[in-house]
């Protein structure tokens, strides 16, 4: 054990560049993980944060909201179904608003019922809109003149609304959002496009009745109406276009990544071990065991592996904040633990190679000049 | 150098190991710079394929074609302004249609953007009435040229010929001629406010030998309620464009720097295993600048057939990759990302220098 640990000391540049090698990739790693998880929350989050068991689309949406286009009628149909506890209607348009600077930046403006299904489910802080003008806004933005007192300027008629809560995960398409009462949504829609013929809605959000299955509404609303798409919430979720890209793209370049710390792991023992196969013969013919031999090698790993480890969340915690646009990235403890044990784990597979080099040593070997140290 | 150059030809089997990493890692740089040139380019199309150097918003939109109205009287002062050649109205609407055949989609229905538009454009001429440019990705999705496709609103249209790389939205898109789309658009939003000769914005056209920035600048000064950009800094705009770019860039960056390191790694191992060689050939007169040479060149040439692999290999994964992934691999990107590979690796085996100059020739003799 103290030999490789001796070894560790005595060679810091070797092992320092596999560990710094190790620890940018698992730094790579956790960055593009965390810039994932982000970047789906910053899109999803407002539909996978409400208070609505099942949402209802138009069945040309292709799993859309925006694309998504209801006649208000339909609200009273689905209210009326059996297994409906509450139905209302859900809408949501994108503004140019003035909110803590002059600069004007993009709000997605959710519509909803103040009474019926749809509000933000995950509120931590203010209250709940209770009329006309006034707003739950996602925590995320709080800093940018989205916290509870502030007034965000929708243009282009300029109406003010006030931020009277926040919740948590509320973001929509990557962009800060308000949800306010229905009143609200129609006044900016009918200020934005004088003379539309109507205002349509986007969804029906639907609470279901105590008891019953999300699924099972949505098989029953699906049989019953026409022309719609009916979703649990968690379906309405995955389906939103480009998250599958997003995953799909993402999950190959990790599947890449990971590959790399493998090889590099598994090819720098494997030539050390090769390197240092004399003295290892030398060792197993005075007397150690193959485990004598092996487990400073898997001590060795383990520490150039681990330690890999903390310098990429090392450097995650130092480039937290660094990027660009909407997107914060955060150490997230179970995504770090996750990534690290699964790099350990990797490491120690990789070296499997030169573990088994290791086991070939043939002790007799000590005894000849020309040995090789491995058995043929 | 030409004793490097053996050891290659002669035992290649050595450096196979770290060409393999090399190889794997240079995979992982050309697949990102294909997702990032697949989302950009997919996103970017429409604007790229504007004949006029200027885009005109309404400025309360921030730069963003969905969220612009620019009407016909606005439309006639920009075309008023000194130095503007042509003004050409341009709009974009998302919508979904039911594809004649089979389609990668699982319920069934297509997405495209329908893209309104007038005048010459760099790839393509909008068509007149009733007829349609696709974009050529259709194909794939069941529809041939000659088909009608049904639009919402029950408007129909031909195909009468494809063009690539002129889309938005990472969806195929669908060119019409301006009155066809303001319909399309009416029936999938009713409150979008499309009036007679609403358009999302302008593509303008300078005269020749004028500055096109002074000329966004003087539409702006005579109009008061418009944007103008150039087409770089419009495309830039277009949301995420500019956060993507940066965040890849820094990944791709990231991942050559580990190139730099393994290299780096193996060549120090190479040289303690030879430092006994590297003594005798330093005693008969060998310098330290001729074997970093030959390193140099080992890895240069490690890191160019690792990239000729890796090229290849990256070929073979684009082809089957899931459609769901935008994937683009361009020439430029492939010699930009495989050239900087060979300077890192180059950078790399130049951390054996400190072991070379501690090899001591009297070593040689024991």
């Amino acid at each position: 054990m103290f030999l490789a640990l001796r070894e560790l000391r005595r060679a810091p540049w070797r092992f320092g560049l596999l560990a710094a090698a190790v620890g940018l990739l698992v730094y790579l790693v956790l960055f593009m993980q965390a810039i994932l998880g982000s970047l789906i929350g910053a899109i999803t989050g407002a539909i996978e944060h409400v208070d609505a068991d099942v949402l209802v689309y138009s069945d040309t949406a292709r799993g859309q909201l925006d694309a998504s286009v209801l006649d208000p009628a339909l609200v009273a149909e689905v209210s009326g179904s059996d297994g409906v506890a509450a139905a209302a209607p859900w809408s949501v348009q994108t503004y140019s608003a003035k909110a803590a600077a002059d600069d004007l930046v993009d709000v997605a403006v959710f519509g909803h019922d103040l009474s019926g299904p749809g509000a933000p489910s995950t509120l931590a802080a203010g209250q709940r809109p209770s009329g006309p003008d006034q707003a739950i806004a996602s925590a995320a933005d709080a800093g940018d003149g989205f916290d509870v007192g502030d007034r965000v300027v929708i243009e282009p008629a300029g109406r003010e609304i006030e931020v009277v809560g926040v919740a948590e995960n509320l973001n929509y398409s990557v962009q800060p959002t308000l949800f306010v009462d229905l009143e609200t949504f129609d006044a900016l829609a009918a200020e934005r496009t004088a003379g539309a013929r109507f205002v349509p809605i986007n969804a029906v959000a639907v609470t279901v009745d105590d008891g019953m299955a999300a699924t099972e509404v949505v098989a029953r609303l699906a049989d019953s109406l026409g022309g719609v798409e009916v979703l649990t919430r968690d379906d309405a979720v995955a389906g939103i276009p480009g998250i599958d890209a997003i995953e799909q793209s993402f999950a190959l370049i990790l599947g890449l990544a990971f590959a790399v710390i493998g090889l590099v792991t598994g090819i720098f023992f494997l030539i050390l071990t090769v390197q240092k196969r004399q003295p290892l013969t030398l060792l197993r013919a005075i007397g150690a065991s193959p485990r004598d031999v092996v487990v400073p090698l898997l001590l060795q790993v383990l520490l150039l592996t681990g330690g890999g480890v903390l310098i990429g969340v090392a450097l995650l915690a130092l480039s937290a904040g660094a990027v660009p646009g909407e997107l914060g990235i955060e150490l997230q403890p179970g995504l770090v633990a996750a990534t690290g044990t699964g790099t350990v784990a990797l490491g120690l597979l990789a070296a499997l190679a030169a573990v088994r080099r290791v086991l070939r040593i043939d002790p007799a070997a000590a005894l000849d000049t020309n040995a090789t140290g491995v058995s043929p | 150098m030409r004793l490097a150059l053996r050891e290659l030809r002669r035992m290649p089997g050595r450096f196979f190991a770290v060409g393999t990493a090399l190889m794997v890692i240079a995979v992982l740089v050309l697949v990102l710079g294909a997702i990032l040139d697949g989302l950009i380019r997919g996103s970017t199309g429409v604007l790229r394929a504007q004949a006029g150097p200027l885009l005109v918003y309404d400025d309360e939109a921030r730069q963003t074609l969905l969220r612009s109205r620019v009407d016909a009287d606005l439309a006639e002062q920009v075309a008023d302004v000194d130095g503007v050649a042509d003004v050409r109205g341009l709009g974009v609407t998302n919508v979904t249609v039911d594809p004649p055949g089979e389609t990668t989609a699982e319920d069934g229905l297509l997405g495209l953007v329908v893209v309104g538009a007038e005048g010459e454009n760099r790839r393509l001429t909008p068509p007149g009435r009733g007829e349609a440019i696709a974009d050529a990705r259709i194909l794939d999705e069941g529809f041939e040229v000659g088909d009608v496709v049904t639009l919402p609103g029950d408007v129909q249209v031909e195909i009468v010929a494809t063009v690539r790389d002129a889309t938005t939205n990472l969806a195929p898109s669908v060119w019409v001629d301006l009155d066809t789309w303001r319909e399309v658009t009416v029936a999938v939003r009713p409150d979008a406010g499309l009036g007679e000769g609403v358009v999302q914005a302008l593509n303008v056209v300078v005269e020749d030998g004028r500055d096109p920035l002074e000329v966004a600048a003087a539409i702006d000064e005579a109009t008061g309620s418009t944007q103008t950009l150039d087409q770089e800094a419009a495309v830039a705009a277009i949301p995420g464009v500019s956060s993507q770019q940066t965040v890849f860039a820094a990944i791709i960056a990231a991942t050559l720097v580990v190139a730099a390191l393994v290299v780096a790694l193996f060549f120090v191992l190479l040289t303690l295993e030879r430092s006994g060689l590297y003594a005798v050939l330093k005693a008969i007169g060998a310098s330290t600048g001729g074997l970093l040479g030959g390193l140099v060149v080992q890895a240069v040439v490690v890191a160019a057939g690792a990239a000729v692999g890796a090229a290849l290999l990256t070929f073979g994964l684009l082809a089957v990759l899931p459609d769901a992934i935008p994937v683009e691999l361009r020439a430029g990107r492939v010699a930009v990302a495989l050239t900087g590979l060979l300077l890192m690796s180059a950078l790399g085996s130049v951390f054996s220098l400190r072991r070379l100059v501690k090899v001591d020739p009297a070593e040689a003799i024991g």
